[in-house]
């Protein structure tokens, strides 16, 4: 396939975040390829959490599943149980079940092992293990062969056929997509060009991105072969991309090719991500030496801010060179400090690395470093874990309690002669003695400051040798001196300045932290601010770098090299900020205007370009102190002017142009601004000759002597001067109905090369005014007018449209219950508790009971926390309208005859919440207003929607509607002349249920229709009856009144009770019992006698209209 | 001299409030959360009884009331059947205070002006038996307390 050649970084990351990204979904996949190759000739020891090497026969309660795994819970939890191919972190030891023998552990190197479930990276039995724990649970399970290594065992490790027991604790399972490098499972990743190929980037050629990503879901899938094809391709290029890289070693590992995955993973010594996989690799190998040169590598020279690489080395390293890994243990503490990570700290690999220490020998040092950590580590952070570790490995000193190694401690006399002379050695060349100087003292005195800073400026001027890298040495020190004291002045400046130019800009992030931190001390260490400017704009953070450089502008003395780069930087950055609008160019700026006037009035730009907020206070400070050295500085001054008007100084704006123009006559920015001005502020006349001055030479005669009195010599201007010039002559022109000058101008100003594209628009819309002003005038007359008019239909339409609550209920019965429902919510939630109050408030009131109205003001207008009843009032209204709008129809409610007075009401009873809240102080008449409004809320309202609901969905029951209902149905094709008489008892008078006509006849009719059916099927016509009791009943507790509808029939075919219970809905019964259960009733098969069954409905009854009653009286 | 004592019974406590601060002058209010706090109090010397009918607020296991054969009456549907529990919720305290022997006058907080066949039923079925409507002010419960006999 063609590759394009364009190179593009995927993504907004950053190279090295990207580079981490791959790096983990590397690490993801390949570690459990690795874990059983470990090393087996590393010494033994015990898993810090863990139970002793196992015995499988003496486990008790070993719980079996039919795959043959046996495990016992070592420790429960309630964490979750992860999800189909999440991603999980699990700490494991491995034995052999024979021997009892340690062939794997993920204490060791603190590193769970981490694996997608299902990917079969893993044996099989470990998968389907892990499956069922649950985050947090730890759990002993023991493999047989064919659910671990089957009979072929894993090389020298496994034994062909073994059995094997894990002990495994669930640390984490997240799911896959969250893990997964980010670049391959966004789809819109938007890539951005970039031409700096440097060691560190991902460079994925955009051709090939959507290979990487079909790749990865191969992977994903378990469909290695086709993933390993594709990257095997991929990785055949000059350039491979680094994902495709670690595919394919991916793929290598998967086939345990181990010498093809190192020998493709030494092709690119200078990829970050690929040295650290190699060193991973190489770690889990047991090859260490090979696995610390390249963390080495890493540490020095690739990646040096990442902390994970100091530890990974220090841990390889602690059993040699015990004192190396202190100090490498110390730098990643420190990385990890100034990164903002310090929860992160991997208190499991430290204690790690103190054990190698320990076994090297070295059990001081490893005492040392864990005191240290304990200073470096904030409380509470997972030291808890080190303690056994200090425990075990018997470091009483340190054990018994933690204490300080170093203090700060001064020199005396003597030592600090010492340390003079060795400062001077080194100064003059002789590196060694005063570094020999330096080491004895530092063993002396380890708690001296300025010892350590002498030792750092001592390495820092050493050349590299084969013993290591003097840079870190020197860094170390410098970072041990700030250890001491952090507010020592000059020490984060020396590390900065180390950080900043040794490492070419690698490390500009933290050098930047380290002039952070100095600034903090000494904000005023120009130098240093001038550095951390020039490391902001090294980084691309060119605001911060912009502000930086004005206070270095401010501060700097003007004949210092850094005076002229910052005039220099600032000018650079000034120019990727857009320029204001119509801003006029820059001024040339005279040879002799002093050097600080120059460089406030450059800064005043910048600030100017920058428009942070106060910039105009600010700009106007700085121009008046370069004016003050200045006083004829003519570029100043249109700065200050432009300043002026945009912090809306109308007059003194107006003033400076004058002064220019007063030194300068020729000056056509200030003629034109000025005119400008003079136009906004309705001063024509003056205006009109300042513009004419500009474009007088580019005139017909006749216009140019209109220039009047201004006697200047005024070369002609340039294009867009001209362009603004004319512009606004012409809309002076316009304005004074003057339109042929008016079209003159604005011809000028349509020959000049615009280039400002608001001008041009308003010059266009000039013109269109200038060409139709009456067609224009006349047509938006007759628009307003159309307006107006379709205004005034529309209103009259709605309002014709509207109806109010009780009609709208009269044509959507439909409507009735969501309607009834909020009336009810009125009532139940809005009057009930709350404006029934008013009267008794009234009362209080008037009896001088401050604390009954606050209480009031909070039920009805609510608290802190809660809404009032005001506001649920306004909402059930809103509601009402929605259900209305959901049928078709609009509520009038503002002339509501039920609803507008309470709205009335509450809108009164708002206007008296800080009266009742007691803020305003009560008046004579609120007592009688709550009365009033009560009167409406309770006594009106509250009957209105009562009786609103009493009259929704009643239906009069009688024999008549029943004898209908049965005469359609046998009406029916089917039934046709088939069907017998109804019989029909019970009181023959009208009795109310609440329920809907149609919703009646449904359910009546498909009982009828059931009997009819089976009678008509089974029984001779002579033999068929049907028949319906209409039945009052009463509770006996709720009083409630029930309507039964006995449907009786002699079919013989068995129909019990059970059936309804069982939905059955062949006879439509499904559907009846869901209307009856809409409206509280119930349904169910009782015997009956002379009759096969009775199927009975039971319907709420509903009070008669005759028995309803509307007044508030007490009934006894 | 020991005051008038009245038991109101409410899931909530929005009535023992309101009542205690606009009626405590003349009675002394106290209150039972539920059917089962109800029958344990009645009979400490009360003059009379003020009942909600709704009790929303109360666990499942504190309404009175055979929420099984509520259920069946429903075809199974617990949730209507709690419902249908929870909306009578006074009536079944009222007719559990009735079988303990509890004769006080019982004011309902309850509409039934739009129920008064309903409502026939309960004072047949429970004797002295009021009711005030869920707009009384606290002006009508004293006056409805009063009309029963419980007066200061």
């Amino acid at each position: 396939m063609s590759l394009s050649p364009r190179i593009w970084v995927v993504g907004n990351r950053t190279p090295r975040r990207a580079c981490r990204v791959a790096l983990c979904a590397t690490w993801l996949l390949w570690a459990p390829l690795l874990h059983a190759q470990e090393s087996s000739g590393e010494e033994a020891w015990s898993p810090p959490v863990l139970v002793d090497a196992p015995s499988v026969s003496a486990q008790a309660n070993w719980q079996k599943d039919d795959s043959g795994l046996r495990w016992v819970v070592l420790r429960g939890s309630k964490g979750g149980v992860p999800r189909a191919k999440d991603v999980v972190r699990v700490h494991y030891v491995s034995w052999l079940a024979d021997s009892g023998q340690r062939f794997g552990s993920s204490y060791e190197s603190g590193f769970p092992l981490t694996f997608s479930l299902g990917d079969l990276s893993v044996p099989p039995g470990l998968d389907l293990t892990v499956r069922k724990m649950r985050v947090g649970e730890r759990r002993r399970v023991v493999l047989p062969p064919e659910q671990a290594f089957g009979s072929v065992g894993r090389g020298s490790v496994v034994p062909p056929g073994a059995t094997v027991v894990y002990d495994l604790e669930l640390v984490e399972a997240t799911s896959a997509v969250d893990v997964a490098p980010k670049a391959l499972v966004e789809d819109d990743v938007t890539a951005v060009p970039l031409e700096l190929p440097q060691a560190g980037l991902i460079t994925v050629e955009v051709a090939t991105r959507e290979l990487l990503k079909l790749a990865h879901r191969h992977e994903l899938d378990g469909r290695y072969g086709q993933a390993s094809t594709i990257y095997r391709d991929l990785v055949a290029g000059d350039a491979p991309p680094v994902l495709a890289v670690l595919g394919r070693v991916r793929a290598f590992l998967r086939d345990e090719a181990w010498d093809k995955a190192h020998a493709l993973l030494l092709r690119f010594p200078a990829e970050p991500s690929l040295v650290w996989a190699h060193a991973r690799m190489s770690e889990q190998r047991g090859r260490n030496d090979h696995a610390r040169k390249l963390y080495l590598t890493l540490a020095r020279s690739l990646d040096v801010g990442e902390p994970e690489v100091w530890l990974r080395q220090a841990v390889l390293g602690a059993r040699e060179d015990p004192e190396q890994a202190r100090e490498d243990v110390e730098v990643y503490l420190d990385l990890l400090t100034r990164s903002g990570t310090t929860s992160e700290v991997e208190v499991a690999a430290l204690a790690a690395c103190a054990r190698a220490m320990v076994t090297g020998g070295a059990a001081e040092v490893a005492a040392e470093m864990l005191e240290a950590l304990q200073n470096w580590v904030p409380a509470g952070v997972r030291l808890d874990t080190l303690q056994p570790v200090l425990d075990e490995i018997a470091l009483d000193r340190v054990a018994s309690g933690f204490v300080l190694v170093r203090k700060p401690t001064p020199l005396g006399l003597a030592e600090r002669a010492r340390l003079e002379g060795a400062i001077v050695a080194v100064q003059q060349g002789q590196i060694d003695a005063g570094l020999d100087t330096l080491r004895a003292l530092r063993a002396e005195f380890p708690g001296a400051i300025d010892v350590w800073i002498a030792l750092g400026d001592a390495y820092a001027s050493t050349a590299p040798t084969a013993e290591g890298d003097p840079l870190h040495h020197a860094e170390h020190a410098y970072r041990t001196a700030a250890g001491l004291d952090s507010a020592h002045r000059e020490v984060h400046a020396r590390l900065g300045r180390l950080l900043e130019e040794a490492y070419g800009g690698r490390r500009d992030r933290d050098a930047r932290a380290a002039y952070e931190m100095e600034l903090a001390v000494s904000p005023n260490h120009v130098e240093v601010r001038c550095r951390y400017a020039r490391v902001l704009q090294r980084m691309g953070e060119f605001e911060l770098a912009l502000t930086a450089w004005e206070d270095c502008a401010a501060r700097v003395s003007p004949n210092s090299d850094w005076a002229a780069q910052a005039v220099l930087s600032l000018s650079a950055l000034a120019r990727d900020v857009p320029a204001a609008p119509d801003a006029p160019p820059l001024e040339p700026v005279p040879a002799d205007v002093p050097e600080e006037a120059m460089l406030r009035w450059q800064k005043a730009r910048a600030l100017m370009a920058r428009r942070a907020e106060g910039w105009e206070t600010e700009a106007k400070r700085v121009l008046e102190g370069a004016l003050a050295i200045a006083p004829d500085f003519n570029a100043a001054r249109m700065t200050l002017a432009s300043v002026l008007v945009e912090s809306g100084d109308i007059a003194g704006a107006t003033n400076v142009y004058a002064a220019v123009l007063a030194d300068e006559p020729g000056h056509i920015w200030a003629h034109l601004e000025r005119g400008r001005l003079l136009a906004d502020a309705g001063d024509a006349k003056q205006a009109e000759q300042h513009l004419l001055i500009v474009v007088e030479d580019h005139l017909p005669d006749e216009y140019s002597g209109r220039r009047g009195a201004v006697a200047a010599t005024v070369s002609s201007g340039d294009s867009q001067a001209i362009a603004l010039a004319s512009y606004w002559l012409a809309r002076l022109a316009f304005e004074a109905s003057d339109y042929d000058s008016s079209r003159r101008y604005l011809s000028l100003t349509l020959d000049q090369p615009i280039s400002d594209p608001y001008l041009r628009e308003i010059a266009i819309d000039l013109r269109t005014r200038l060409n139709a002003p009456r067609v224009l005038q006349q047509r938006i007359l007759i628009g307003s007018a159309g307006v107006v008019a379709l205004l005034g239909f529309v209103l009259l339409v709605r309002r014709w449209r509207s109806i109010d609550l009780e009609t709208f209920l009269e044509r959507s019965p439909r409507a009735w219950p969501e309607i009834a429902g909020v009336l009810s919510a009125i009532r139940h939630e809005v009057l009930k508790h709350n404006t029934t109050l008013l009267p008794s408030v009234a009362d209080a009131i008037e009896a001088g009971d401050v604390e009954a109205s606050a209480y009031a003001a909070e039920r009805l207008f609510g608290g802190d926390n809660e809404s009032g009843v005001i506001e649920r009032f306004n909402g059930y209204v809103v509601k009402l309208a929605g259900i209305a709008n959901g049928h078709g129809y609009r509520l009038a409610l503002a002339r509501d005859p039920i609803i507008a007075p309470m709205q009335g009401s509450m809108r009164r009873l708002s206007k008296l919440e800080r009266q009742l809240r007691g803020l305003d102080g009560w008046h004579r008449n609120l007592a009688q207003n709550l009365r009033e409004i009560s009167d409406v809320l309770n006594g009106s309202g509250y009957t209105a929607l009562g009786r609103v609901l009493s009259e929704m969905c009643v239906l009069s029951l009688d024999h008549e509607l029943f004898q209908h209902i049965y005469h359609r149905v046998s009406q029916e094709p089917e039934l046709q002349g088939e069907a017998p008489s109804l019989e029909i008892d019970g009181p023959y008078d009208a009795m109310p249920v609440r329920i809907f006509r149609s919703d009646l006849e449904d359910i009546a009719g498909n009982l009828f229709r059931n009997a009819l059916e089976v009678l008509v099927r089974d029984h001779p016509l002579d033999a068929r009856r049907v028949g319906l009791s209409i039945v009052e009943e009463v509770d006996p507790v709720t009083g409630h009144e029930h309507i039964a509808l006995r449907f009786k029939d002699n079919a013989l075919e068995p129909f019990t009770d059970a059936m309804l219970s069982g939905r059955y809905i062949e006879h439509g019964l499904g559907i009846a019992l869901d209307l009856i259960s809409r409206y509280q009733g119930s349904l169910c098969v009782e015997s009956e006698d002379g009759w096969a069954k009775a199927v009975v409905v039971r319907l709420p009854r509903a009070e008669s209209e005759a028995d309803l009653t509307t007044t508030m009286e007490i009934t006894r | 001299m020991s005051r008038t004592r009245v038991l109101v019974i409410e899931d909530g406590y929005e009535y023992s409030e309101m009542l205690d601060r606009f009626l405590a002058t003349d009675f002394d209010f106290e209150r039972a959360g539920d059917g089962a706090s109800a029958l344990a109090r009645c009979g400490d010397g009360f003059a009379g009884i003020f009942l909600d009918m709704r009790f929303d607020r109360v666990s499942p296991d504190q309404l009175l009331g055979d929420l099984a054969a509520t259920t069946q009456r429903f075809h199974g549907d617990v949730a209507r059947a709690r419902r249908f529990l929870e909306d009578n919720q006074g009536t079944f305290v009222l007719a559990a205070l009735r079988a303990d022997g509890c004769t006080l006058p019982v004011v309902f907080s309850h509409d039934f002006s739009s129920e008064p066949r309903r409502f026939a039923h309960l004072q047949r079925l429970h004797g002295p038996v009021g009711y005030l409507p869920d707009s009384a002010s606290p002006k009508d419960i004293h006056a409805a307390l009063s009309a029963f006999g419980v007066s200061p």
